[in-house]
């Protein structure tokens, strides 16, 4: 059942049968729940089931669009009507209040444009007409846009103009994967050369201790830290001691606390592959430098780390990729500035319910780490047909 | 005070002694080899010398200068390792080209000397490539110019034709002594092939067992070993054991199958030694083509054809074997075939 | 001047990887309520406090029960998936190795919207069945992997060797390449397992108060209060993880000789 040349027609049956199971739960329970995520992503919710009147109303005809409107807030009982009046009110501050009051006396309203003028003036200002057609389709880029900051004008086209809370949050959770990524590897380089390089016994005990840290679950390794950097806890009550410091320092809910723990989480994901680099450089490469005139560091620099680059950069790359999706951890011990965007989505789904926003936030994330795969696979690819090893 | 002292040197590792009592002087401008089986101590007296590890006892004089705990990049010795430890990373120009860049030597020098050293190996149009991209032979021969660029004062060669060949290795062994020659510097390798060890060096160090046992021209060395370990290691040989009789002033050695008379210096005689090409054969039916002081009869019980020649295995009445040459212009004897053999007094190596 | 850098990196980086927990877990044993040194003596009263505590022990119960069938499930879905893939030809088993092994590299918040999305959607959210079939989504990938590289570093020439006593192809499948590879489908097991029980994300967003999780409950707990307790279950788990890799190195050690 290994090597191809050798089989038979009946193996593909067999694959067929076995893959059968595997297939069907990945595309049932995986595949598709991220696709009705993506979905959802630019899903337009109620308001683009709930205004199907005002959809094919004539745009030109002030009174047809009225009528239209108040016909279609007739036709939707109050759930629908709230779940309307928030879809708009994501778009336009204030919009929930004068959509729910209308919708409320929708009977009682003559429909033509000046019957609701005369309800509520502000329905004569154009923004809100504006607002309510740009959102009548079924999709809408209307997540990813509060998502960007990008915002459609009056013409159609894209502009920077809109909040950019998310992109400040996004450009964050970057900045904070990449510091992470930088401390991770600088303290897991002298680690994965340890376990490849020091005498046996030392070597085994730097591994057992990689590996004891990689099968204790974060959570656990999250909550030494959460103890260790608090106000009362150990390392400010050692500083304190010591008497190099004479107050609590705030070690914890920011940035610093934020770095330490992730870092400490993501080491052995670092060490990991450094180290199955590091083991297939023979000693002797070392000795033959040394003896052809160069000293230790000179060894290290010139023949030792080149080699190892290609285990930095798969460490590098694993340690950014789980960095920027960390969620556990850096909610933990990050404070509110601290927080990246997988803090976000949580919030939207689990406090505002807002899906839509959780969603497009989830599909930026998980298009970042597609990216970076791409180009670490589109690497090896290259690497693998140019046939260098180095 | 000669070119490089070793004095005495002990290596231990925990427990176990790899080295004991390593002397040895090296002339300058001479072409050494280690020889010894595996496990004899060969790389770690080479790694001594090239500072890779330190000693447990004794010293190492470099042109009258202890150089024991000198680090090995001050030690300016070139080694050319058992795997070769090319840089993969670095192409052919630039691994020969780097002790040159450690010692900070200018651009136009290091091109220089690097296409000369790469010519001296011909090597010159494979500059550009990776290690990977090279034949064993070519690696090697990477290696020997990486090592020898720099003009180093001693070259260490651990094993470096171990992973070619048999033709390849026979050329490059050409090859190794020319560059010997035509650069005067002193080499030391280690083998356990003795016929490499014969073919190129001008003095030999048989080792075992962490000593050694007699450093010597291949010539003495197979003429006049010293012990009855060198004897077998180098070279095919006979050994028999035996006792001493006197009689009257003279003395005898009796051995189970003949007996030899002995000069009269030679004491404490414990085993003699006849090489197989000092033995004549012939067919016991025509028996006087084998003539010679000892003669003997016995059946040959193994042959070894090899075309120039056949090896024979001679089965004697006392039941033990005598290996000998002979021609085999009409075809090996076969086995089974009653032989006289016969040798000389002269040639009888005695050992003490 | 090199040895103080190797030194020096060395013992610093090590102290960071190891000091924390060695510091922090005794304190499970405090017999006062501040998580500082130096203790006010020793004590198992927070041991009591959990195992008398129902929140904690139903939350580990749940744990337990999920792992469990996270683990079949994960091993059935994984190890299908892996001989299956073994079967085909080379560019399929290109896609569908990354098929199957993509989960590992979704970041989890985005599997837990996802799944929390669906599953609510079809009825599965705050469900045991729920939460263990999302955790064999998360475990199958590694049961994927290992399997595959026990089936990979078999040797082929006991399968020929197999062939040529007349064993069938199935009987050789069965016989022959299964139990080799079983190590494979052991060391999966175990992962599929650990992930499940150590599991936080997604299971913040599936479970429901009833069928909370003890990472779940303990998330909770530090996001609340710290308190000895959080200690003793941080103790726990750990004993637990540190179990199962002591198991799979038994495991892989029994597993060796058979290789060679
Ligand atoms: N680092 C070490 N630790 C412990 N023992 C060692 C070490 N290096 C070598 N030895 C032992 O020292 C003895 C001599 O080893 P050495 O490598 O010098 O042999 P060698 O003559 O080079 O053999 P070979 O021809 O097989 O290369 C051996 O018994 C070996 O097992
Ligand atoms: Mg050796």
């Amino acid at each position: 059942m290994h090597a191809s040349p050798r089989r038979p027609g009946g193996a593909r049956l067999a694959a067929l049968v076995l893959l059968v199971l595997p297939l069907a739960i990945y595309s049932f329970l995986y595949l598709m729940p991220i696709g009705s995520m993506v979905a959802l992503s630019v899903d337009n919710g109620e308001l683009g089931r709930s205004l199907v009147a005002f959809r094919d109303a004539d745009r030109s005809d002030a009174n047809a669009r009225a009528a239209a409107l108040l016909t279609d807030m007739r036709a939707m009982d109050a759930g629908t009507q709230g779940a309307t009046a928030r879809g708009l009110n994501q778009n336009l501050a204030g919009f929930r209040s004068l959509f729910l009051n209308t919708a409320r006396k929708s009977g009682d309203i003559e429909p033509t444009m000046a019957g609701l003028v005369a309800f509520d003036p502000r329905w004569a200002e154009e923004q809100y007409w504006q607002v309510m057609e740009r959102n009548t389709a079924p999709f809408t880029l209307r997540h990813f846009g509060q998502a960007t900051g990008l915002v459609l004008d009056d013409n159609g086209r894209l502009t920077a103009g809109g909040d950019d809370i998310y992109v400040q949050i996004m450009w964050r959770t970057l900045v904070i994967a990449v510091q992470v990524m930088f401390v991770t590897l600088l303290i897991s380089y002298p680690l994965a050369y340890a376990v490849a390089n020091a005498r046996p016994r030392f070597a085994a005990f730097v591994l057992v201790a990689v590996l004891l840290s990689f099968w204790t679950s974060i959570l656990v390794r999250t909550t030494a830290w959460v103890i260790l950097l608090q106000t009362s806890g150990l390392v400010n009550a050692f500083l304190l001691w010591t008497g190099a410091i004479a107050e609590p320092l705030q070690l914890i809910f920011n940035r610093f606390g934020a770095i330490v723990s992730m870092t400490h989480v993501l080491l052995p994901f670092a060490i990991i592959p450094m180290m199955n680099v590091m083991r297939t450089i023979p000693k002797s490469q070392a000795d033959a430098s040394r003896s052809l005139g160069a000293g230790p560091i000179e060894t290290f620099l010139r023949v030792y780390f080149p080699q190892t680059i290609r285990g930095v950069a798969v460490a590098a790359g694993t340690v950014f990729i789980l960095a920027l999706g960390f969620y556990i951890t850096p909610s933990l011990t990050g404070g509110p500035r601290d927080q990246m965007v997988s803090f976000y989505i949580a919030a939207f789904v689990k406090e505002s319910l807002n899906w839509g926003m959780a969603s497009a936030l989830s599909v930026l994330l998980l298009g970042a780490v597609l990216v970076i795969v791409a180009i670490y696979g589109a690497a090896r690819w290259a690497m693998a047909r140019s046939g260098g090893r180095a | 005070m000669s070119f490089l002292e070793i004095r005495n040197i002990d290596k231990f590792y925990s427990a176990m002694q790899a080295l004991a009592g390593v002397s040895l002087s090296i002339p300058k401008g001479s072409f050494v080899t280690l020889l010894g089986p595996s496990g004899s101590g060969k790389t770690t007296l080479l790694k001594i010398l090239a500072g890779f590890e330190g000693v447990s006892g004794g010293q190492i004089l470099h042109n009258g200068r202890d150089i024991t705990d000198l680090k090995p990049e001050r030690r300016n010795f070139g080694l050319v390792f058992q795997g070769y430890a090319l840089f993969p990373h670095m192409s052919v120009f630039d691994n020969v080209a780097y002790p040159l860049r450690v010692r900070r030597k200018s651009r136009d020098e290091i091109a220089a000397s690097v296409t000369a050293i790469l010519d001296l190996v011909h090597l010159g149009a494979l500059s550009r490539r990776k290690p990977h991209e090279l034949s064993g032979g070519q690696q090697q021969r990477v290696a020997l110019a990486r090592a020898l660029v720099f003009e180093p004062d001693l070259l260490l060669l651990d094993e470096p034709m171990s992973a070619l060949d048999k033709k390849l290795r026979v050329d490059l062994q050409d090859q190794l002594r020319d560059i010997h020659h035509r650069l005067g510097t002193t080499f030391i390798n280690v083998t356990h092939d003795q016929e490499e060890a014969m073919h190129m060096s001008d003095m030999i160090a048989v080792m075992n067992h962490g000593r050694i046992e007699q450093f010597d021209t291949a010539h003495r060395l197979y003429r006049r070993p010293n012990s009855r370990f060198v004897a077998d290691f180098v070279g095919k040989s006979n050994i028999f054991d035996g006792v001493i009789q006197s009689r009257g002033a003279a003395a005898e050695f009796v051995a189970d199958a003949f007996r030899l008379p002995l000069p009269r210096e030679a004491k404490v005689v414990s085993e003699i030694v006849i090489r197989p090409e000092d033995i004549r054969i012939a067919r016991a039916d025509c028996a006087g083509a084998a003539a010679g002081d000892i003669r003997l009869e016995g059946t040959v019980a193994a042959s070894t054809y090899s075309g120039d020649r056949a090896l024979y295995s001679i089965a004697l009445p006392s039941g033990r074997t005598l290996l000998t040459y002979g021609s085999a212009r009409e075809g090996a004897l076969e086995p089974g075939v009653p032989v006289a053999v016969a040798f000389d007094t002269k040639d009888c190596i005695l050992l003490h | 001047m090199s040895r103080v850098i190797f030194w020096g990196s060395v013992l610093l980086a090590l102290a960071f990887l190891i000091v924390p927990l060695v510091l922090v877990l005794p304190l499970a044993f405090n017999e006062g309520s501040f998580l500082t040194y130096p203790m006010d003596g020793f004590s198992l009263k927070w041991f009591a406090e959990i195992f008398t505590h129902g929140q904690w022990t139903r939350a580990f119960w749940n744990s337990l029960r999920i792992a469990f069938g996270a683990m079949i499930a994960g091993v059935l879905i994984g190890g299908l998936a892996a001989t299956g893939v073994m079967l085909t030809g080379r560019a399929l088993q290109i896609v569908l190795t990354g098929l199957f092994v993509s989960p590992l590299v979704v970041p989890s918040i985005v599997v837990g919207v996802a799944f929390a999305y669906a599953f609510g959607r079809m009825g599965l959210s705050g469900s045991y069945w729920g939460l263990v079939l999302a955790h064999a989504i998360l475990g199958a990938p590694l049961v994927f992997l290992s399997v595959m590289t026990s089936l990979r570093g078999l040797d082929p020439d006991l399968d020929l060797a197999a062939a040529s006593l007349g064993a069938s192809r199935s009987h050789r499948f069965w016989h022959v390449t299964l139990p080799l590879a079983a190590p494979g489908f052991l060391a999966g097991a175990l992962f599929a397992f650990t992930t499940s029980f150590d599991e936080v994300v997604v299971a913040l967003f599936l479970a429901s108060p009833e069928s909370t999780t003890l990472p779940v409950a303990l998330f909770a707990g530090l996001r609340d209060r710290l308190q000895p307790t959080i200690v003793v279950v941080a103790l726990l788990l750990s004993l637990i993880s540190f179990a199962l890799l002591w198991l799979m190195w038994w495991l892989q050690s029994l597993g060796r000789p058979q290789k060679h």
